[in-house]
């Protein structure tokens, strides 16, 4: 009687310590890593786009068989602008002695505005954007030879430190080093380095492997445009301090990437401009051929935003051209 | 030693088998046909193999079963792809794929506008320049019954009946006058949806 209990007893033990496993392993295989979101809901963030697909009668379909991870680490922004007292000295490195225009938009964003000598300063204090023009910068004789792309990162990389913006994860993209010609506001991007008055350098930043993107992604985050000799044509700067400190959060699996997901939240981001979008109108359909997790800053959130890049083909009209959309990767559970 | 009929009857009937292979094989080959692939890529010169054969884009590919065939490209700098097309009988059918860069930063963008911009369409080189208007014409971009279209407006005076020939004359010149504006920007007119206020006046 004793035996026969105690073999029923045994039995019962293994098949709860069974049916423990099999929960636990289901646990662990469902686990998201939500309680390390530490910044609580993340808020929204606010992208503009020529074309909104969310009030057109656009099909969209997913044609990919991306992998996708099950989280990523969300980084919170430091500070976005830097102070007046350092703006004071980015002017007056670029040559400009005078006091800076201020001016206050509708959307509290200000901007502190120089000019001197056909020269243009802006720098966003919400933002921390700094844009530079100095059209009336001499343009070099094309006989004279550019710098070599060598000394032109290393100069670049310079004007970064002098400014104090050595930022850690900027690379320079020396892959893809361009050359214009015109003058003023007209320059086009041209082939032939021989007839080019310019040189564009762009840095990029690549956070735990991910690219960062701005609100315009042909835009990187650091361009300069510089003469043959070297000098300043324009600088574009859009960088901002974010902590190492990081939170993981759970992201949208491929099969939440839905076409009704598309449609409702995403953001067509190129092409951007209206000359090769024609009529927004006139798209039928996109079909997303390719996923890719990024990180997008928008100018405005506390954090840098991790966003998957949907590339795909739109069909407008009778043709084909090549769309990319933002579409957050953050699960709606985490957003606000 | 096996006898002279059963030799005969084994040979007639191995002919037999050999014919109806024969009339089988020529019969299918008949039936299922043949077609053709025309595959293109943006960005053209990529790798492209379909059936073990080796192709580069543009690649006109002849003498394919009809049927389902795993195309697979492939190009330096761009993700491999592979996708499942359906070739039919008697038929050249086009396949354009999209090539996506394996790197991904914000010059990729870049590039893919200027690619863009090097096959514009017809509509798309000409609305860069509009709306456009002199003393004698209107030119602007609009969509009708979401068609995209280019309306030209003619500003011909008619102001007494006895004008009626001049101001014919004067509406076949502005025409004239906007169908030329247009090709001088290398655009063909004869591909664009035009919208002509008051109505075309090259038709009678």
């Amino acid at each position: 009687m004793i035996n026969k209990l105690n073999s029923k007893n045994t039995i019962i033990l293994v098949v709860l310590v069974v049916i423990l496993l099999l929960l636990g392993w289901v646990f662990l295989i469902n686990y998201q890593p939500d309680s390390k979101a530490k910044y609580g809901k993340l808020d929204r963030y606010n992208l503009s786009s020529l074309v909104n697909i969310r009030y057109l009668p656009v099909s969209v379909s997913i044609k990919t068989k991306t992998v996708l991870p099950k989280a990523i680490s969300v980084y919170k922004i430091d500070q976005r602008y830097f102070g007046r007292a350092k703006a004071q000295e980015i002017a007056q490195r670029l040559g400009f002695q005078n006091e800076p225009t201020i001016l206050k938009a509708k959307d509290t964003k200000t901007n502190l505005n120089w000019s001197q000598a056909g020269k243009a300063l802006n720098i966003n204090e919400t933002t921390g954007q700094i844009s530079y023009s100095n059209p009336s910068a001499p343009i070099s004789d094309t006989s004279q030879n550019f710098l070599s792309e060598a000394e032109l990162i290393t100069r670049t990389e310079q004007v970064l430190k002098d400014f104090g913006f050595g930022f850690r994860d900027l690379t320079v993209d020396a892959k893809n080093i361009k050359y214009f010609t015109g003058s003023g506001e007209d320059v086009f991007e041209t082939e032939d380095k021989s007839k080019a008055n310019f040189v564009e350098l762009n840095f990029n930043l690549r956070i735990a492997e991910k690219e960062l993107f701005l609100e315009q992604p042909s835009r990187s985050p650091v361009q300069f445009l510089l003469t043959r000799a070297g000098e300043i044509f324009q600088f574009y700067y859009s960088i901002v301090e974010y902590t190492s400190d990081n939170a993981v959060y759970p992201v949208n699996t491929l099969e939440q990437i839905t076409p009704r997901f598309v449609k409702k939240y995403g953001v067509v981001v190129s092409p951007s401009t209206a000359e090769t979008l024609l009529d927004s109108k006139l798209i039928k359909s996109i079909v997303v051929e390719d996923i890719e997790l990024v990180y997008v800053d928008d100018g405005v959130s506390k954090y840098l935003m991790p966003t998957y890049l949907l590339r795909g083909v739109a069909t407008l009209g009778q043709d084909e051209i090549l769309v990319a959309l933002y579409v957050p990767a953050i699960t709606e559970r985490w957003l606000k | 030693m096996i006898p002279r009929d059963i030799v005969k009857i084994v040979v007639f009937g191995l002919g037999i088998v050999f014919l109806l292979i024969v009339v089988y094989l020529v019969f299918t080959k008949f039936v299922q046909g043949e077609g053709g692939l025309l595959v293109e890529t943006n960005p053209s010169g990529a790798r492209v193999v379909i059936d073990d054969k080796d192709y580069k884009t543009p690649a006109t590919i002849g003498q394919l079963t009809p049927g389902q065939h795993k195309i697979t490209t492939m190009k330096e700098g761009f993700k491999e792809r592979t996708d499942i097309v359906e070739v039919k009988k008697d038929t050249t059918t086009k396949v354009k794929l999209w090539l996506y860069s394996s790197e991904l930063s914000p010059s990729i963008f870049k590039s893919s506008i200027a690619e863009e911009q090097k096959t514009l369409t017809d509509f798309e080189k000409l609305i860069q320049y509009l709306p456009y208007s002199n003393l004698h014409l209107n030119i602007e971009y609009l969509v009708v019954a979401k068609e995209p279209s280019i309306k030209i407006t003619l500003y011909a005076r008619l102001n007494r009946a006895d004008q009626i020939e001049s101001y014919k004359q004067q509406l076949t010149d502005y025409g004239q006058e906007a169908l030329d504006w247009i090709k001088s920007k290398g655009v063909n007119t004869e591909k664009l949806n035009i919208i002509w206020a008051p109505k075309n006046p090259f038709k009678s």
